[in-house]
């Protein structure tokens, strides 16, 4: 199985500061009480390798949106829920933060989504949970999925 | 609803499920400094008794997991399996009284994770889908991350830290 630091390339023209957007849904969001506070370990787990084929990508990451170009394709984080359901919330986080947790940040863009990039693992087979964590811990609430 | 949970976890664990149907590796966890218990044990992981009758215990933690189905995040995610469940379920037990609750997430895998965050100590146990642990232990800015044997000292330490914040 290749190395995802192997196969992709961490895009250097994605500055630190350009904002990155997972969707989350109650399951893997941290509330306190009612109130989303940020995503949980789990939104950043990398996916399954058994899954790669179907994927067509050829390593292990997760999926994100990068923010300039969700502009630039005249779209919104609330236009994502709008479009992935009422159940799902968005959280963001920098690509900065991301590579302080050892990640990578590569574009990825798909027919329907311009704006489509991945979060991949620079180091070894696929994020560690503390890896996970450190993504989910720098991560806000854009949008709030509901409450359990 | 929680009576539904319950019961639930309670039929997941009957003996009529294998709950690893192969073969996985757990192992043993100093708890609090007290006992060493094989509680990450696939072979040892039908749910205890007493879990059927706690109502803020394992259960109740691992309900709203029961309801996961495939795909449940959107991005491909196995629901959990009754072996990790069963598993997981074990160890909130024997842990109920000893350690803060944990959070309890469901991996993208099919496993569970059990999380413990604190100002000196984060200690992340995930279950796998054939029982397989790993651990990432953080103390200070020491951070660790691999199989729970290989982790077994670091983790007793965390369990003990996180015991006296209880």
């Amino acid at each position: 199985v290749p190395l995802p630091g192997e196969v992709y390339s961490d895009d250097q023209t994605i500055p630190n500061d350009e904002l990155i957007y997972r969707m989350v849904i109650p399951s893997n969001t941290k509330f306190d009480g009612d109130v989303a506070v940020r995503a949980q370990t789990n939104a950043f787990q990398d996916r399954r390798v058994e899954e790669l084929e179907e994927l067509g990508v050829p390593a292990v990451a997760v999926s994100v949106y990068l923010a300039s170009e969700m502009v630039k394709a005249g779209s919104s984080p609330a236009a994502l829920v709008d479009r992935w359901g009422s159940r799902y919330g968005v959280v963001s986080l920098t690509a900065g933060a991301a590579r302080d947790a050892g990640q990578g940040i590569v574009r990825w863009p798909k027919e329907d989504d311009p704006a489509h990039g991945m979060i991949f693992v620079l180091e070894g087979e696929k994020k560690t949970n503390g890896q996970s964590k450190a993504l989910a811990r720098s991560s806000t609430i854009v949008v709030a999925p509901p409450p359990q | 609803m929680t009576g539904v949970m319950l019961s639930r976890v309670s039929a997941m664990s009957e003996a009529e499920i294998d709950p690893f149907p192969s073969s996985g590796s757990g192992g043993a966890v100093l708890l609090s400094g007290v006992e060493v218990a094989s509680v990450l044990d696939p072979a040892e992981s039908m749910l205890p008794a007493d879990s059927r009758r706690e109502g803020v215990g394992a259960g109740s933690l691992l309900g709203p997991l029961l309801d996961l189905d495939a795909n449940w995040d959107g991005y491909g995610a196995l629901a959990p399996s009754p072996g990790a469940l069963s598993l997981a379920a074990k160890f909130l037990n024997s842990a109920r009284d000893r350690l803060p609750v944990p959070d309890v997430m469901a991996s993208v895998a099919g496993g569970v994770i059990l999380e413990w965050e604190s100002s000196d100590v984060d200690l992340i146990l995930e279950v796998g889908p054939l029982g397989a642990v790993t651990a990432h232990v953080r103390r200070g800015d020491l951070a660790e991350d691999g199989m729970l044997a290989e982790l077994e000292p670091a983790v007793a330490e965390a369990i003990g830290v996180l015991a006296a914040l209880r």
